[in-house]
């Protein structure tokens, strides 16, 4: 109808065709004579002609004529046409808006899904924050502190395994996995911290270990009584035990050392497992141990889990035949091989069948995600493996697997240089395939801290490192303020000792416990520095490392750029290492530059890119100071573990230049227009 | 154009029972249904019983306000029934307000109806975010400009529609309830321990038990519509009551049982994650069927939207009548329809459209028609104390009356203690506009030549015309 308004608008007054109004109107304010008479509408009078003047009386058009005297010039052809054209038109027009419609849908690119639009923040639940006052970190804790989580622009919480377990192996020794220990919570927390979570926006996945169970597993205990169903859902196998020394049915390995076989004084065989004595393996060929995971997963799905972190993936099957592995020394006497490393494990590790294995439980999750925004995640937690055996967790582009294998390159790293972390970046970027999305992390439960690990002068930088490559940022909690590894000479836990230094409580402020606990204890002490290094203090320093994370986090979350751009990695040396991020559409370029070298670094970018302009802006900094500022491309300077994100226009970008195209990489192409304010994929 | 000149162009009775209950089906149900049971479970405190309840108290107080609303329009069989009864109780002015109350607000309905159809029309395409704005609104505009021509043919032609569009919106609903008494009566054993244990859940306090009332009595709104289309009933006395009591109890019904049938399929916590209740009920019951639910939706707000346009248009075509608009308003098409006021409406709504910034303005002005609601029991009170023998058909009871007007004056108060200042001085500034309007060109009556030759142009280029009867005459053959 915009149309019809700008045509009325343009229409010449034809004064001919109009006169003032004549006729009488009554006035409708007259008070009523009779009060018990209904009220009525006054109509207008129409003029009637006085009987001895019609034949010499001319009607004219007026405003308020009634029918008779508008049907006489209505028809009229220079009423009628546009009339029929108005009408028209405005047909024309409803069907030029619903082809717009249907042509923007068309040409619009797969939307990013929850766990790509954002990073995603790993908890080690027995750390972040105690609630009952116990000294451990509960459920109730973390939903406490969702506001703090928000506030990062986190848009997943990760957390790690709260199943009901004997305190073994950091809880992946599950002893129900449909039951929350109780040192956690209940389920009813759970249930609320789901919800609470949900009403936030974010997302919440957790992890999920189904290659073993606890001995104390209500399962084992019936399989080792041979009852029923359950006698074949572990691993079992003749052995010979006399004298108290056991002599297993192979060389099989435990990832901890010694044989991965225990005999069972119960059934009078062996069972299998490749962690600890107390985590026998699942059987996983047999097809009702398949069907009881998938019913795991899918009691968790129903209460709103929105995916899972599957652990221990590659352990799932081992071959039938129980052939000894081989040596890596072949020349070393076979009983003296007791640790891990000194085999090959070829038959007891991602064995045919195991990625089928892995597709099943993707299809399982399929059956929860057919609701719009309800799609479920899944990721595989990937250790010690070739780089092509990693990316085979993503699947094929026929059949789907996990949506990404974890990245623990960057998180493994303890030599930190300007080619090695450009070795981690393109050894993931190269290999990748094509259309996946990738992810990053800089630390985990299962490595030493990032500080710790390589210094404390190297957190910006790897933070800005992360929402700067493409693809999801993956923090654990605590790599946003700095913190670092606890020292520790003596413990009550049975827990290898080197294992714990990165599960330290959470520093929330420089109350006593870091402000975890109201508690006398806590089940690890906190790290010694945090009187500096909390959360409270880092809130009022405009330098501190969170300050730089959210910056970087809303910069993430605000940018195209940032989230669905070209990735162009030009340069590395033994300092530094420079890329760039850009999108079709948008004529800003993002240009990174990054030192992790162990001095400071002078830079020249017009070596790198012969088109950059003399001057680029400082658009954030690990400095923030210098934010803001300008820079002489001849000469960039980065002290030690500073990274410094440029922002400059470019006519012609990287990604469409034939000496760049080798170095850039994207996931899914899309282009944006500003005049629409729309992301489109045919360009 | 003999034939053109022997039919009547003025706006008939001509609409019956079926045509009554199908408006009134069709004004009640929007898409409060398919996302209020998450509003009213959460302000429940997740207690499956109460929130039960909740809905059963809604739909009482809902029958008691559409009640008061049919005194109103049986006694004034007009169309703009509510427009006529302000005027006689409390004089030409705060008819007028309440009509620059429609004005901005009628408009405001349009776009946010139109655009919501559009997002749920468009969403399923966008399944991992929220779609683009631009091809929403590009939507938006198609349907509310098909919207305005089905208007322009007149009632007749959109009685089918209204026909499909309620058995649609009852056919969701019945679906969804059959399928969960379904699943109750086949005795799967979480399903029916739900509802067994449906009160065990902590009791909300009060002031979270009256929100849930609010947001279960915002799906059940739109009973009193009818007293836009008084004056296009036949037999009004007669066809109102006999609406009124079809179209709420069986809305009633079919709301208590697809809650039923959410809560016996869904877990409490499941429905408060979801954003829209029947989606994620449709993938728990029929996956397949899943896809299909956001277009139903979407279907089911076009006659949503089809009923407004038809409703802001007889306001302005009746307050041209009266004088309290240009007389361009108050003109006919050849199909006894209202051509210039759903133009007006169109329009203004296709700019809220456009520059979406103003639904949020206009939406401040929503609160104030519990002012009208209230002014309208005051006005029944009125008129039966100052004129006893006026003829009356139908007397609401008396009580009914003062519930309405209790709901309708916490609707006022509670966001007036909450909220903060700015809302109310824009309001008043609202209506001190509408005073600025109201002296210069009503009041005092001042003619622009200018307007009246564009009032004669428009009527010969849209071929529009004073209506031939009066309004009264239509009254005066009814009764």
């Amino acid at each position: 109808m915009n149309e019809d308004k700008d045509k009325r608008d343009s229409i010449q007054m034809s004064m001919k065709g109009c006169r003032t109004n004549n006729g009488f109107v009554q006035n409708e304010d007259i008070q009523e004579q009779d009060p018990d008479s209904r009220d009525t509408p006054q109509s207008n009078a129409v003029s009637i002609p006085a009987p001895e003047e019609p034949q010499l009386k001319v009607v004219r058009p007026y405003a308020g004529m009634p029918k008779e005297v508008l049907f006489q010039f209505s028809g009229q052809a220079r009423y009628r046409v546009p009339r029929e054209i108005l009408f028209w038109l405005t047909v024309v027009s409803v069907f030029l808006l619903i082809g717009a419609t249907i042509a923007i849908i068309i040409i619009s690119p797969k939307c990013l899904d929850w766990w790509q639009a954002g990073p995603m923040y790993q908890i080690y639940p027995r750390s972040f924050k105690d609630s009952d006052k116990d000294g451990n970190g509960d459920l109730k804790g973390i939903q406490e502190k969702l506001d703090y989580i928000t506030a990062l622009n986190i848009k997943t919480i990760w957390i790690t395994s709260f199943y009901k377990s004997p305190l073994k192996d950091f809880r992946y020794a599950v002893e129900d996995f449909k039951e929350i220990d109780p040192i956690f919570g209940t389920m009813k927390d759970f249930e609320n911290l789901v919800a609470a979570v949900h009403d936030k926006g974010l997302k919440l996945i957790i992890d999920f270990i189904p290659n073993h169970t606890s001995d104390k597993h209500p399962w084992f205990q019936s399989s080792r009584t041979r009852s029923g169903k359950y006698t074949d859902y572990y691993i079992w196998h003749n052995c010979t035990h006399a004298n108290g020394v056991t002599t297993p049915p192979n060389n099989w390995l435990s990832v901890y050392g010694n044989s991965s076989w225990q005999f069972d004084e119960e059934r009078k065989q062996c069972y299998f497992h490749q962690f600890l004595k107390e985590q026998p393996d699942l059987n996983f060929r047999n097809p009702a141990v398949q069907e009881e995971i998938k019913e795991i997963i899918k009691f968790w799905l129903s209460k709103g889990v929105d995916g899972f972190s599957f652990d221990a993936v590659k352990f799932l099957l081992e071959a039938k035949d129980l052939r000894n592995e081989i040596q890596v020394n072949t020349s070393q006497i076979p009983d003296t091989v007791t640790r891990y490393s000194e085999l090959y494990h070829d038959f007891t590790t991602t064995q045919v069948g195991m990625h089928d294995l892995v597709r099943d439980f993707r299809q399982t999750m399929n059956q929860f995600s057919r609701e719009p925004g309800r799609y479920r995640f899944m990721g595989t937690e990937v250790s010690a493996e070739s780089t092509e055996r990693t990316m085979v967790y993503y699947g094929l582009s026929f059949i789907q697997e996990a949506d990404f294998p974890f990245n623990k390159y960057l998180a493994t790293l303890d030599t930190l240089s300007g080619h090695t972390v450009y070795e981690a970046i393109t050894s993931w970027m190269e290999n990748m395939p094509e259309g996946k999305w990738p992810n990053w992390m800089i630390g985990g439960p299962e490595t030493s801290r990032l500080t710790s690990r390589v210094g404390s002068e190297y957190v910006n930088a790897m933070n800005m490192l992360l929402f700067t490559l493409p693809g999801t940022p993956i923090t654990y909690y605590g790599e946003e303020i700095g913190m670092g590894d606890i020292s520790i000479t003596n413990l009550n836990e049975r827990y290898d000792t080197n294992a714990l230094l990165s599960k330290s409580p959470m520093q929330w402020d420089n109350s006593s416990n870091a402000g975890f606990t109201e508690a006398n204890h806590t089940w690890l002490p906190t790290n010694s520095d945090y009187h500096t290094v909390n959360v409270d203090v880092q809130k009022t320093q405009p330098s501190s490392a969170l300050r730089l994370y959210q910056d970087l986090s809303l910069l993430h979350a605000r940018e195209l750029l940032l989230s669905r751009g070209w990735f162009c990695l030009l340069r590395d040396d033994n300092h530094s290492v420079v890329y760039t991020r850009e999108l079709d559409g948008i004529d800003k370029v993002f240009l990174v530059v990054l030192n992790f070298g162990e001095s400071s670094t002078v830079l020249n970018l017009q070596e790198t890119i012969s088109d950059v302009p003399t001057k680029l802006r400082i658009r954030l900094s690990t400095n923030p100071a210098s934010k803001g500022s300008d820079v002489d491309t001849h000469a960039v300077s980065l002290e030690k573990g500073e990274g410094l994100i440029l922002e400059h226009s470019m006519k012609t970008l990287l990604h469409h230049q034939k000496a760049f195209r080798d170095k850039c990489f994207i996931s899914n192409r899309a282009c944006y227009s500003s005049v629409l304010d729309l992301l489109y994929s045919s360009c | 154009m003999a034939m053109d000149i022997e039919k009547k162009i003025y706006l008939k009775r001509q609409l019956g029972y079926f045509w009554g209950t199908n408006f009134l089906i069709i004004n009640i149900i929007g898409a409060g249904i398919f996302v209020s049971p998450k509003g009213v479970l959460q302000y429940s405190s997740m207690n499956v019983g109460v929130s039960l309840c909740v809905w059963v108290f809604c739909a009482v107080l809902s029958m008691t306000s559409t009640l008061c609303a049919a005194e109103i329009g049986i006694t004034f069989p007009y169309t703009v029934a509510h427009y006529y009864f302000l005027k006689r109780c409390f004089g030409p002015f705060v008819a007028f307000l309440r009509l620059w109350t429609s004005l901005f607000t009628g408009p405001g309905v349009l776009a946010s109806q139109a655009l919501l159809l559009a997002e749920y029309g468009i969403q399923p395409f966008y399944p991992s975010c929220s779609a683009p704005a631009v091809p929403k609104k590009c939507l938006a505009l198609a349907m509310l400009w098909i919207v305005g021509i089905l208007n322009s043919r007149g009632v007749k032609e959109l009685s089918w529609l209204q026909t499909v569009s309620m058995v649609l919106k009852m056919g969701i609903l019945s679906f969804i309830s059959l399928s969960g008494l379904f699943l109750l009566v086949t005795g799967r054993k979480e399903n029916v321990r739900r509802l067994q244990n449906a009160f065990d859940a902590e009791f909300p306090e009060v002031s979270r038990l009256i929100e849930a009332i609010f947001q279960g009595y915002f799906a059940f709104s739109g009973g009193g519509s009818f007293t836009y289309v008084a004056g296009e009933l036949k037999e009004p006395s007669k066809t109102i009551p006999r609406c009124i009591f079809t179209a709420l109890p069986l809305v009633t019904v079919v709301y208590l049982l697809a809650n039923l049938s959410y809560l016996t399929v869904l877990s409490p916590q499941e429905l408060l994650s979801s954003d829209a209740v029947a989606l994620t009920w449709t993938d728990r019951v029929i996956p397949q069927l899943t896809w299909s639910v956001p277009f139903a939706i979407s279907a089911s707000l076009f006659s949503n939207l089809v009923t407004s346009v038809f409703e802001t248009s007889r306001t302005s075509y009746i307050a041209s009548r009266n004088g309290q608009l240009p007389l361009l308003c108050s003109t006919l098409n050849v199909h006894s329809s209202p051509f210039i006021a759903v133009l007006l409406d169109v329009s203004m709504g296709s700019i809220a459209i456009v520059l979406t910034n103003l639904i949020e303005l206009i939406n401040y002005l929503f609160f104030v028609f519990s002012i009208w609601t209230v002014l309208s029991v005051i006005g029944i009170l009125k008129l039966r104390y100052q004129e006893p023998n006026l003829h009356r058909p139908y007397k609401v009871f008396s009580p009914f009356l003062f519930i309405t007007a209790a709901i309708s004056l916490s609707m006022v108060l509670i966001p007036l203690i909450k909220s903060p200042k700015m809302q109310y001085i824009y309001v008043f500034l609202f209506f001190l506009g509408g005073l600025l309007f109201y002296v210069p060109l009503i009041h005092f009556k001042l003619k622009l030549i200018w307007f009246q030759k564009l009032t004669c142009y428009l009527q010969l280029l849209f071929n529009i015309c004073i209506p031939d009867v009066s309004d009264e005459h239509v009254a005066e053959e009814e009764s």
